[in-house]
């Protein structure tokens, strides 16, 4: 027998595998299940690096705030009358940058939550 | 579904509209259903595989532009959540059941559904003897018709690794149909 003859034969052996009825219950189950599943997960859930991050953030600020003085919150003493305004803004917002530039690689890094995902 | 009715679909489909889904779901549920279970997978293990595909297909909507080819896409996802479930079940140890032993076949009356139960079985035991990838390669050709290059970028290989998966499971077959001596 030629392979072409041969291919045909495969094919219409293949092919006697007729597709399965499907009946319209079953259909409109799966429709149904799916707008279910839609609606319920459709509103925007927040993950676990979405709560870590700012705990995280807040938590490497106060402390690098506290080991220079700027504000202490171990002690509790409110000394922040006595820091200049400016200096205070300024200081500030360059705790805030050391500390998402601290936390931001780790928690992208070292979370094993991020392995390969793409941000 | 037809291209112009896709595309008709696709912008209600991505607003999340629930005529649109349900249209999608009709549409595009048979032909899932049937590569799932000529993979090897029961009944209700498809059924779940392919919920699971649609809500991937309808959320990651936004992100895919190339519309005319949505059917080889939702089958790649599908073939995706086929192979993440298969993952999951053999770390559970779970056996697959005997492929559509529960199903009613599309014929005529009831005498050509027994023949059409017979057939299905028969080519199913040749099926389930090849390789899960020459197996993938030679449904997707054979019974819904993509090109080599959709089996590509539905089984995530070159279009030459394609052509010789299904010359292998073309082989295989014919091996098989000469062992078991079948007209």
């Amino acid at each position: 027998m030629k392979p072409v003859q041969q291919k045909e034969k495969i094919i219409d052996f293949l092919i006697a595998y007729p597709d399965v009825v499907l009946f319209p219950q079953e259909k409109a189950r799966i429709v149904c299940n799916i707008k279910k599943e839609l609606r319920r997960k459709h509103g925007h859930r927040p993950n676990i690096v979405e709560i870590i991050f700012p705990l995280l953030f807040l938590v490497v600020a106060l402390l690098l705030a506290n080991i220079s003085g700027l504000f202490p919150v171990i002690t509790g003493v409110p000394l922040l009358d006595q820091v200049d305004t400016v200096d205070f803004l300024r200081r500030a917002l360059l705790y805030v940058f050391i500390a998402g530039a601290l936390t931001t690689p780790l928690l992208l890094t070292i979370l094993p939550l991020n392995k390969g995902r793409k941000w | 579904m037809q291209p112009d009715e896709a595309e008709k679909c696709w912008p209600a489909l991505q607003n999340g509209d629930n005529q649109a889904v349900e249209i999608f779901v009709n549409e595009y549920y048979p032909g899932l259903l049937n590569f799932l279970l000529r993979l090897g997978c029961n009944p209700g293990d498809a059924e779940d595989v392919i919920q699971e595909a649609f809500i991937k297909a309808i959320r990651g909507l936004h992100r895919y532009q190339h519309q005319e080819h949505l059917r080889a896409w939702l089958f790649k996802i599908c073939h995706n959540c086929w192979r993440d479930y298969c993952k999951k079940a053999s770390r559970r140890r779970e056996v697959a059941h005997e492929p559509g032993t529960l199903r009613a076949f599309k014929t005529d009356n009831t005498e050509s559904q027994f023949m059409a139960r017979e057939q299905a079985h028969r080519v199913q035991t040749a099926l389930n003897r090849l390789p899960p990838k020459q197996r993938v390669v030679i449904i997707l050709r054979y019974y819904h018709g993509f090109s080599i290059k959709e089996i590509a970028h539905i089984a995530r290989c070159p279009a030459g690794t394609v052509k010789s998966r299904l010359n292998g499971a073309l082989n295989s077959l014919r091996s098989f149909m000469e062992e078991s001596d079948w007209e």
